[in-house]
């Protein structure tokens, strides 16, 4: 149980020290760390925990039967902490699914991924990403659609890019498999000041980007310029 | 009794999944936490109600 509990909160600090590391900016007095960090803490905890329950009630059950004095172990170990770890998987997997990480998983992706994080690259992704322009989850925030849905179909696509990936039913280099929406670009940029002054977006060719009948890539291109990738 | 070692037995495994995606996120162990591990815990969930319900029969509480 102590053992349990000390991981958790290893895991907490643990990924406090790691993302004070990478950004190196000190963390301000009293910063108690993120949801994600303790939703991750909590869970691993639990799960641990449920681990033990579970090893324990196996004895139990081995030496006396499923008796009474079982019952309550069982219930727990079975019915209860299940549940609650599933619910902390589920945070954490969700939230985790739209990391630039997650993304870079699967290695035909690197490229892309070094790409953006190259601070010389001039590809409109890596200029949204060295500005600091999207602030997290960069693929993600570009690559799914606004709204519930959007999320939704982003994370099916996602689905079925890592079984096409895990079944190699794909051919490189990588395309994207149906134009880029425009309004993926409008969502943050159409109402601001930069764009509606800027002498390459006139009023008249605005209705123009919004129906989609010109594509902000045709300006802006290209998006991505990976080094050749590999299977 | 070997009904629910078997409970135990599937839920351990999707208690175990869980906790590979909850100590770092991939494609992978998402997957296997959406298609194997949320199954095997409802399987081992649903196996032990059963096993609760039959008991309570048995004792003549249902």
């Amino acid at each position: 149980m102590k053992a349990t509990l000390l991981a958790g909160v290893l895991g907490i600090v643990a990924g406090a020290s790691v993302a004070i590391a990478q950004d190196a900016v000190p963390r301000p007095a009293g910063w108690i760390g993120t949801t994600d960090k303790w939703t991750q803490g909590l869970g691993i905890a639990l799960a641990l925990l449920n681990l033990l329950i579970l090893v324990i009630a196996w004895r139990r059950v081995k030496r006396t039967g499923t008796t009474d004095g079982v019952q309550g172990t069982l219930f727990f170990g079975l019915a209860v902490l299940p549940l609650v770890v599933i619910f902390f998987g589920y945070t954490k997997g969700i939230a985790g699914m739209e990391t630039v990480s997650a993304c870079g998983g699967c290695h035909v992706m690197t490229p892309y991924v070094q790409d953006l994080q190259d601070p010389n690259s001039e590809a409109l992704a890596s200029v949204h990403f060295k500005n600091r322009y999207i602030r997290q989850d960069h693929c993600y925030t570009c690559h799914s659609d606004y709204g519930m849905l959007g999320t939704i179909s982003a994370k099916r696509d996602g689905v079925g890019h890592v079984i096409h990936y895990l079944t190699g039913h794909y051919t490189l280099p990588l395309k994207i498999r149906s134009p880029y929406p425009n309004v993926r670009c409008l969502t943050c940029h159409a109402e601001s000041q930069k764009f509606l002054k800027s002498a390459g977006h006139p009023a008249d060719v605005r209705p123009q980007l919004l129906s989609g009948a010109v594509s902000c890539l045709d300006c802006h291109a290209p998006a991505h310029t990976p080094k050749e990738a590999k299977r | 009794m070997t009904a629910i070692k078997a409970a135990m037995l599937l839920t351990a495994i999707g208690v175990a999944l869980c906790l590979w995606l909850l100590v770092g996120v991939t494609w992978y162990n998402f997957l296997a936490f959406m298609l194997l591990a949320q199954p095997l815990v409802l399987l081992g969930a649903v196996i032990y109600v059963g096993i609760v319900l039959r008991d309570l029969r048995r004792k003549g509480a249902l």
